[in-house]
């Protein structure tokens, strides 16, 4: 058993000599470029006629004046329906599109999804963002449904050919690499600015998951259940639909979870070529240094995205929650709070009022259904019994029917509901604007954000950028080839350099440099926090059972809203942006952590306890060895998350390809703003491909 | 017919040697031979039971007949229709309405209620959701599921499931019944009690049945006919009673042993021909005390152990054909021979 142990572990140790080697090399390199002092450009002669973003701005001009009017007519078509649904939404009565929320989150999701809804549309409208609310509502609306239905195709003619889904497959994986800023630019390029671009650009980012998750349902279907359907003669579209797409429901419906999350995450993004919504209130905020605004805006944005996220997932849970015969007594907290006499009163309260509200949903649905019958019954009596069969078998929908009308008939014929109200509304601006204020002013603050910034800056942001970029252009592309041939062979190390060439021939190579370098640090510090934590989660239960759900809902907020708490705390500039990214980046490499050490099999850690190893021993000996590769895949996921956060950093101070997707674009400089994204594509892939063959790497050397 | 897996079954067909075995095909060219020139008809409203251990290509054979296996080389005639050369719309129609099967796992799609489950294959034919819950709920009556009706598959027993397996192929009240090993994943008892119903249920709808078993005394019990596998090839097919009398090599011989054979055999089976003298005198005396060739000898065990004289045995026309005592009887309840 020692033995095997012993074998496990030799090549992390072998790595580790390497890792030292190559950290030597690093050094020297270090000391070296230390002497240089002047920025290393890419040749100016490759870079000079290479002139790709005139290129793509020809073609835009040549687009434009070619195929304007196809673009046009599919913007203006789209332009059309998001007014109808914008319209629906802003100009009905807040109390209806309240009451519609609520019912379909009851519906769904059962009580407690439903007071979350109308908290939610109580805090929209309290913070005076009723309409934002409802334009990014219909920016989604659109967007997801969009890519749902296509996605749904798709996936399904992927699962139904091989050939198809070999093609698909490699697209859908370079589409995740791609930070969702970059789908903007050519959704610009031929939508021009505004909502149908917006529609466009989220339509596409959130398409993989619904394609992937889809097919992967349709082919896991047993090949039993298939035999079964087969053998009693079900033609091919009979099998999909009977048997096939309903088996693949759950994992549809993550997809469609997944997709949904991802297309909020952009939505609220692409205020930057003008679609309105709350994305633009955070961005008026941030632009205009109003904390306060940009995080009620950023909490708007929280409550829908934790609002979209479980309605969605309660959708994929078969078991019906909504039985209103049902006697049992509700619970909004957790059971454990149940001696607390609040918390029982609170309940018995709401519970009270459930019960009222489902007696009197059946009545009227009683009362209905017996009214429907009289009516009936004089034309024909078999048809009438069946209508009150079923009217009063669906009491929720009757009663919801009833309450809409009634809404809705009250609005019209009695009192105008209009907006929401003024006399509800609150807002929290000034208090978080006064806290803020006294926070920054005092010194241990200062201190505090001082120290930190200077650390990171002077001590990592700083060198590394200077070494970066006055590193030959030579040097990187032979450091990057190499490693691309060890990890992956011959083809990948030349397709790594034809990469870095695009981007060097772009005359992107010191931004590209400066992004490699705050990436680099982010991930740094990543690791340097989330490795422990993540330790720490593995050994305590209880910090992981406090820990998961925070970094649960960390993992659905979109990446814009993390900007907010650190230009709060740090203001804009360049440490700000690496601390935003350092947080936006953390979840998965704690949750891979975690993961990779209580993954490891009880008898590898019996193993060390029976040699009396010390707990540090074990962790240092077995379980970080063991757990490499779950951790580098986190920190690849980092990595990821890292350089998709670039593009949003310009904001609060970043700078590198970031700062010129972000500037190309507000300048609506197509073919720069092309380039930019591309070099953050470019880099996107080599990292992930590279880290994903170290990680496979171990694996393999692990035996798991 | 012939079925054979691999990457050009068509090639080693033409280029088979008549004696190589399937070990030696399947060692030098990686073909596997599931099912290797295998003939046998069977009789309207029979039961014909395929019996072999597990690998020996029973569920390729059944699924051979109804092409979920395309069959390489072979035909299968139900009446004068050739279901091997039909197209798909006809083979579609084929099995939606001529041919239904129960399968091993029960294979009950887990999204529908019992009801809907049993109500699948009419649903396929485009039959209206009233009509066919309606006659699902008959079969359903008839499996005696009564009451399940609503419930999800799996919030029911094995047994239960297989009910409703057996439910889902009796409503589309097919001509041929196909089952391939619907008992086995089932508990002993569990299991005895389904066969005795699925007897009774034969006894009322006399479908044509195909049943696949690993278990001979299954096989002895629920078949008219049971052709034994071994291998790819049938070994030996005929009537439970022949195949227990007169096992054609060892290898049948092995499962016959271990049946007790008085349960099997039948009277003209066993006696002594010719009658001694003694019975001849016996049965000019008493023309109404004998029995006859086809009765199991199970079922005469009191008259034999009541008489202490050999038991005279006719023919179908009342002819004195031999004689049965209890020596015979005895020596027929050892299971060994
Ligand atoms: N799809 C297949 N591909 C290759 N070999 C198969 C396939 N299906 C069955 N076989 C082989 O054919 C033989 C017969 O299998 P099967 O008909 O399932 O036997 P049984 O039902 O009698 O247990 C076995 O040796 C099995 O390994
Ligand atoms: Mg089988």
């Amino acid at each position: 058993m020692q033995n095997s142990l012993n074998n496990d572990l030799k090549p992390s140790s072998y790595l580790f000599t390497k890792l030292i080697f190559a950290f030597a090399i690093v050094l020297a390199s270090f000391y070296w470029v230390g002497q240089l002092d002047e920025k290393t450009l890419f040749p100016t002669s490759i870079s000079d006629p290479f002139t790709f973003s005139h290129w793509v701005d020809n073609g835009e001009t040549w687009l434009k004046q070619n195929y304007r009017w196809l673009t046009r007519m599919i913007a203006s078509e789209i332009r059309d329906v998001l007014y109808v649904v914008e319209d629906f939404l802003m100009l009905s009565p807040w109390l209806f599109i309240m009451a519609l929320l609520a019912l379909i989150a009851l519906a769904i999701g059962g009580l407690r999804l439903a007071l979350l809804a109308i908290f939610s549309c109580l805090f929209w409208g309290g913070v005076d963002m009723w309409d934002s609310t409802m334009q990014t509502f219909a920016l989604m609306g659109i967007s997801v449904f969009l890519s749902v239905l296509i996605g749904l195709f798709v996936g399904v003619m992927c699962s139904q050919n091989n050939r198809l889904e070999a093609i698909v497959r490699p697209v859908l994986d370079t589409m995740q690499t791609m930070p969702s800023f970059v789908y903007l630019i050519p959704a610009v390029f031929f939508f021009g600015i505004g909502g149908p671009p917006a529609i466009f650009a989220t339509m596409i980012y959130a398409l993989p998951p619904v394609i992937r998750l889809t097919n992967l349902g349709i082919r896991q279907v047993s090949a039993e259940s298939m035999e079964v359907a087969r053998s009693f003669g079900s033609s091919r579209l009979q099998m999909l639909f009977k048997v096939q797409l309903p088996l693949a429901l759950p994992s549809i419906l993550m997809g469609i979870n997944q997709t949904i999350m991802m297309a909020l995450g952009l939505v609220v993004l692409a205020t930057f070529i003008g679609a309105e919504g709350l994305g633009s209130e955070v961005w008026g905020a941030i632009t205009r240094l109003k904390v306060g605004w940009s995080l009620e805006a950023g909490s708007c944005i929280v409550l829908m995205a934790i609002m979209f996220d479980r309605i969605s997932i309660a959708l994929g849970d078969t078991e019906l929650k909504l039985k209103p015969s049902q006697g049992q007594r509700f619970y909004l907290l957790p059971q454990q709070w149940d001696r607390n006499p609040a918390a029982i009163f609170i309940e018995t309260i709401i519970g009270a009022v459930w019960q009222s509200i489902t007696f009197l949903f059946t009545l009227f649905t009683k009362a209905l259904a017996w009214i429907a019958y009289k009516i009936v019954a004089t034309f024909s009596q078999s048809r009438a019994s069946i209508l009150m069969g079923r009217i009063n078998s669906s009491v929720f929908l009757t009663g919801s029917i009833v309450i809409l009308l009634s809404i809705w008939l009250f609005d019209v014929y009695v009192v105008n509901i209009g907006s929401f109200p003024e006399v509800m509304q609150f807002s929290i601006r000034e208090p978080v604007d006064e806290a803020v204020a006294w926070l920054v002013v005092s010194p241990t603050f200062i201190a505090f954000t001082k120290g930190l910034r200077a650390i990171v800056y002077l001590y990592l942001l700083h060198p590394l950028d200077i070494y970066l970029t006055h590193l030959p252009w030579y040097f990187v592309f032979t450091a990057f080839g190499l490693i691309g041939w060890v990890s992956l062979g011959l083809r990948f190390a030349l397709t790594t350099v034809a990469l870095l060439f695009f981007i060097g021939a772009c005359g992107l190579w010191v931004s590209a440099m400066l992004t490699l370098s705050s990436v680099m640090v982010s991930v740094l510090l990543c690791v340097i926090i989330g490795l422990p934590i993540g330790i720490a989660c593995a050994n305590f239960p209880r910090l992981n059972m406090i820990l998961k759900p925070i970094l649960d809902s960390m993992q659905t907020m979109p990446s814009f809203v993390y900007l907010i708490p650190v230009l709060m705390f740090f203001g804009g500039n360049i440490v700000s942006a690496v601390i935003a990214t350092v947080i936006y980046a953390l979840p998965p490499v704690i949750r891979m952590t975690t993961l990779g050490i209580t993954q490891i099999p009880e008898s590898y850690t019996e193993v060390s306890h029976m040699f009396g190893s010390t707990k540090l021993q074990r962790l240092v000996k077995v379980q970080l060895p063991m757990a490499l590769p779950s951790i580098m895949m986190g920190i690849n996921q980092g990595v990821m998350m890292g350089l998709a956060m670039q593009v949003i950093t310009p904001m609060i101070g970043g700078g590198g390809l970031g700062r010129d997707v972000f500037y190309s674009l507000s300048l609506s400089n197509t073919g720069a703003g092309l380039a930019a994204g591309t070099g953050i594509v470019l880099l996107a892939i080599i990292l992930d491909r590279l880290s994903q063959a170290w990680t496979k790497k171990q694996r393999e050397a692990l035996g798991v | 017919m012939w079925k054979i897996f691999g990457p050009n079954p068509q090639k080693i067909m033409d280029q088979l040697d008549a004696n190589s075995t399937r070990e030696e095909v399947q060692r030098e060219t990686g073909h596997v031979i599931a099912v290797k020139d295998v003939s046998f008809s069977i009789e309207k409203g029979e039961t014909f039971v395929v019996m072999g251990l597990s690998g020996s290509g029973k569920s390729t054979l059944v699924r051979c007949l109804s092409r979920l296996i395309e069959p390489t080389v072979g035909n299968f005639f139900v009446g004068d229709k050739n279901i091997t050369q039909m197209n798909t719309k006809d083979l579609n129609h084929f099995r939606r309405f001529s041919i239904s099967m129960v399968f091993q796992h029960f294979g009950l799609f887990p999204h529908r209620s019992v009801l809907e489950n049993i109500a699948y294959g009419l649903e396929i034919r485009g039959m209206s959701r009233v009509e066919r819950l309606g006659k699902a709920m008959e079969v359903l009556e008839l499996v005696g599921l009564s009451g399940w009706e609503n419930n999800l598959p799996r919030e029911l027993s094995g047994g239960m499931q297989q009910r409703v397996g057996l439910a889902r192929a009796l409503a589309v009240s097919p001509e041929i019944l196909m089952f391939d090993e619907p008992f086995s994943a089932l508990d002993p008892l569990i299991r005895r009690e389904m066969q005795d119903e699925l007897l009774s249920i034969q006894k009322v709808v006399k479908k044509t049945m195909i049943f696949i078993t690993h278990d001979f005394q299954e096989a002895i019990k629920m078949g008219d006919h049971i052709a034994i596998m071994k291998d790819g090839e049938i070994v030996q097919i005929g009537t439970p009673e022949e195949i227990v009398a007169n096992p054609k090599n060892e290898y049948v011989r092995q499962f016959a042993e271990d049946v007790p054979r008085y349960k099997v055999l039948s009277a003209g089976k066993l006696m002594r021909q010719p009658a001694t003298q003694k019975t001849q005198q016996a049965f000019s005396a008493n023309p109404t005390f004998f029995a006859h060739t086809s009765d199991k000898v199970e079922d005469l065990l009191e008259m034999i152990a009541d008489s202490d004289a050999a038991i005279p045995v006719c023919g179908e026309k009342g002819e004195l054909l031999g004689e049965i005592d209890r020596s015979i009887a005895m020596h027929s309840m050892r299971s060994k021979n």
